[in-house]
C-alpha cells in the first residue's frame, strides 16, 4: 500500500507543471515542498541499502535547495538587470527538478494512479460542473 | 555524502549579489553624489575656487599653516548657497524621477508624468534680486 503522502506529492508535482512559467521563488518553494514529502516517505521505508542510498540523495537535494534559497534575491524575479544570475538560478533549479524527478522515478514514490487522483476535479468542482450541465439542459 | 547536483560553475555564479544593480538604487547613489554638501550645493566664483585651491595647496605642502583660514573656508562653503538654490532643485527633480509610460494588457496606455524641472515651482525673485540681475 502506498504512503498517504503520495497524493499531496502528486498534487505538488502537477502544481509544478502548471507553474512552469511562474516566479523562481514559487517554483523553488514547490520543489522544496516535494522534497519534504519524498524525504518523509523515504524515512518511513525499511532501511535497506537501496533505501539508505535513496535517503542520501533526498538529503543532498535538500542541501541544494538551501544553496538556492541562500542565493535568492527578490530582484531575480522582478528586475531586468540581473539576467546572468537569473540564468544561473534557472540552471540550478533545472538540476534540482531533474534530480527530484529521478528520485521519484527510482524510488517509486508515485505511480499513475496517484497522478490521476491528484489530477481529478475536487468534489466541489465536480458538483459545480454537474449543475452547469443541468442548467444547460 | 553525495556531491551537489548544482554544477560548480553555476554555484559560483550564484554567489554574486545583484540587488546593488537595481536601477532605482543606482539612481539614488548618483543623486547622493550630486548632492554632496561640499560640491553641488555650493556656488563659488572662479576667483574663489582658485584662491581656495591655492590656500589649501599651500597648507598641504607646509608652506603656510592656515588652520583658521581652512576652517573659515569650510564654513564658508557650507554656508554658501548656489544661485537661487538651483542645486537643491536639481537634487529634488532627480529624486522625483522621470515620466513612466505603462501599457496595460488591454492596449490602453497610461502616462504617469512627474513634473519636470520646467514645471516645478521656481523660487520667487524679489524686485531687489531682479534689479541686481540674479
Amino acid at each position: 500500500m502506498g504512503s498517504a503522502l503520495a497524493y499531496p506529492t502528486g498534487d505538488a508535482m502537477l502544481a509544478l507543471i502548471y507553474n512552469a512559467g511562474n516566479t523562481l521563488r514559487t517554483r523553488l518553494a514547490l520543489v522544496e515542498y516535494v522534497q519534504c514529502m519524498i524525504a518523509a516517505q523515504a524515512e518511513g521505508r525499511t532501511p535497506t541499502e537501496g533505501n539508505l542510498a535513496l535517503r542520501a540523495r533526498v538529503q543532498t537535494l535538500g542541501e541544494d535547495i538551501d544553496i538556492l534559497w541562500d542565493s535568492y534575491e527578490p530582484d531575480l524575479d522582478i528586475s531586468n538587470y540581473v539576467f546572468e544570475k537569473r540564468q544561473n538560478f534557472q540552471r540550478g533549479l533545472h538540476a534540482l527538478i531533474r534530480e527530484m524527478a529521478s528520485i521519484i522515478e527510482v524510488g517509486k514514490f508515485l505511480d499513475t494512479k496517484y497522478m490521476q487522483q491528484a489530477g481529478m476535479k475536487s468534489p466541489a468542482q465536480a458538483r459545480a460542473a454537474a449543475q452547469g450541465a443541468a442548467f444547460d439542459d | 555524502m553525495a556531491a551537489s547536483n548544482i554544477p560548480d560553475e553555476t554555484q559560483k555564479g550564484l554567489r554574486d549579489r545583484v540587488s546593488d544593480l537595481n536601477p532605482a538604487l543606482v539612481l539614488l547613489k548618483k543623486v547622493d553624489l550630486l548632492a554632496k554638501d561640499d560640491d553641488a550645493l555650493t556656488e563659488l566664483t572662479q576667483n574663489q575656487i582658485v584662491g581656495i585651491a591655492a590656500l589649501e595647496a599651500a597648507d598641504f605642502i607646509g608652506m603656510l599653516k592656515l588652520p583658521g583660514t581652512k576652517h573659515f573656508i569650510q564654513r564658508y562653503e557650507s554656508l554658501m548657497q548656489s544661485k537661487d538654490r538651483q542645486a537643491r532643485f536639481e537634487y529634488r527633480d532627480a529624486l522625483k524621477g522621470r515620466s513612466v509610460v505603462q501599457t496595460s494588457s488591454a492596449g490602453a496606455t497610461e502616462v504617469t508624468a512627474s513634473p519636470s524641472s520646467s514645471d516645478a515651482a521656481k523660487p520667487k525673485r524679489s524686485w531687489w534680486d531682479r534689479l541686481r540681475g540674479r
